[in-house]
């Protein structure tokens, strides 16, 4: 294992489960905590293995987990989140995680998965390996960590104008990503693109 | 937890395994965050409900369920993955199972904490483990 992991959830006790869990697997490493997706991309420069929830305070869902995965590569991330949803693991495989684990996993488990992601392996369900390929969680995992974030704004009812200072984008490029998006996922409009990605979450 | 019962209030498995990978210590330091949690939580959740903030309810109630996985607390887990789908309108009698169910469970574990026999918990029959663990109301 490296000398580093950042454990990310805005739980303090999960966080405090996941670093014994991480230091019964090396009681060596230093283990920073984030309760946030900004904190994460403060703590995460230099470490090896991060683990992360899905549910932040300013990152719901994979988006955030695209982003991290953008931005430090070379980090194996193990999700740890509460959600059990074999099409949502996906989207994490899809988005380079090397593994899923729900929080209701017993914390031996989540010692097992840790080592396992830390040695260069991956921890996934055996649910995954039957899961389909055409389906709505598949389509939004096929898009970029940048369309992923377009998306995300286009939610929030932003303009292309609007997304595009808030990116620091062109509005040309916003425009780009948002076609790209309705193609990707097959829907003629930005509403029934929002409403494939709010009907992945119920 | 048993087949065809309500859900526990403190999973006996979960327990064992906390014993089983860490120190006394730091199954204590997990739980006395917990006991906070099961405290804080169902208040905050109500407060958000009654100020019309069902978002913020939903999150807090989401926060909780992810502790009480972790902790292996079936019964308020079980509650609170209900609540985050429940439409608004049902949120405020669920904010009282919440607290009803929440107060429960922290009985419970304070009084493992007080007692923190590991070894006499680990073992026993599931009727046993019925009468130790509590279930859901």
């Amino acid at each position: 294992m490296g000398s580093k992991a950042v454990v990310v959830d805005d739980h303090p006790m999960c966080r405090a489960a996941a670093a014994m869990a991480i230091n019964a697997v090396d009681p060596e490493i230093v283990v920073a905590e984030a309760s946030s997706l900004a904190e994460a991309l403060e703590q995460a420069c230099d470490a090896d293995l991060l683990t992360f929830d899905l549910g932040l305070p300013d990152s719901s869902g994979v988006i955030g987990l695209g982003t991290l995965r953008e931005r430090f590569p070379a980090a194996s991330v193990l999700v740890i989140s509460g959600v059990t949803n074999p099409a949502i693991e996906r989207q994490i495989e899809r988005l380079g995680a090397r593994g899923f684990l729900t929080k209701a996993a017993p914390i031996s488990e989540m010692v097992q998965a840790i080592a396992a992601v830390s040695a260069g392996g991956r921890w996934f369900s055996n649910e995954l390996a039957n899961f389909g390929e055409d389906d709505d969680f598949s389509r939004l995992a096929s898009l970029t960590p940048a369309q992923a974030r377009v998306l995300a704004a286009m939610e929030t009812g932003r303009l292309n104008k609007q997304i595009a200072h808030d990116l620091g984008l062109s509005e040309i490029t916003v425009k780009a990503h948002v076609k790209a998006i309705l193609k990707k996922l097959s829907t003629p409009n930005r509403t029934q693109a929002i409403l494939m990605l709010r009907g992945t979450r119920a | 937890m048993i087949e065809g019962d309500a859900p526990v209030l403190l999973n006996e498995a979960t327990k064992q395994d906390l014993n089983e990978v860490l120190t006394p210590a730091q199954i204590a330091r997990l739980f006395d965050s917990f006991l906070l949690d099961l405290l804080r939580a169902p208040e905050e959740f109500r407060h958000a409900v009654e100020t019309d903030e069902p978002d913020l309810a939903r999150r807090s109630a989401h926060r909780l369920k992810g502790a009480a996985l972790c902790m292996g607390a079936d019964a308020v887990a079980t509650l609170a993955s209900l609540i985050e789908r429940a439409p608004p309108g049902e949120l405020m009698s669920l904010s009282s199972k919440l607290i009803e169910v929440a107060g429960a469970t922290r009985a419970i574990c304070r009084r493992l904490l007080t007692e923190d026999q590991p070894e006499a918990t680990a073992t026993g029959s599931a009727n046993r483990r019925r009468r130790a663990c509590g279930h859901g109301v």
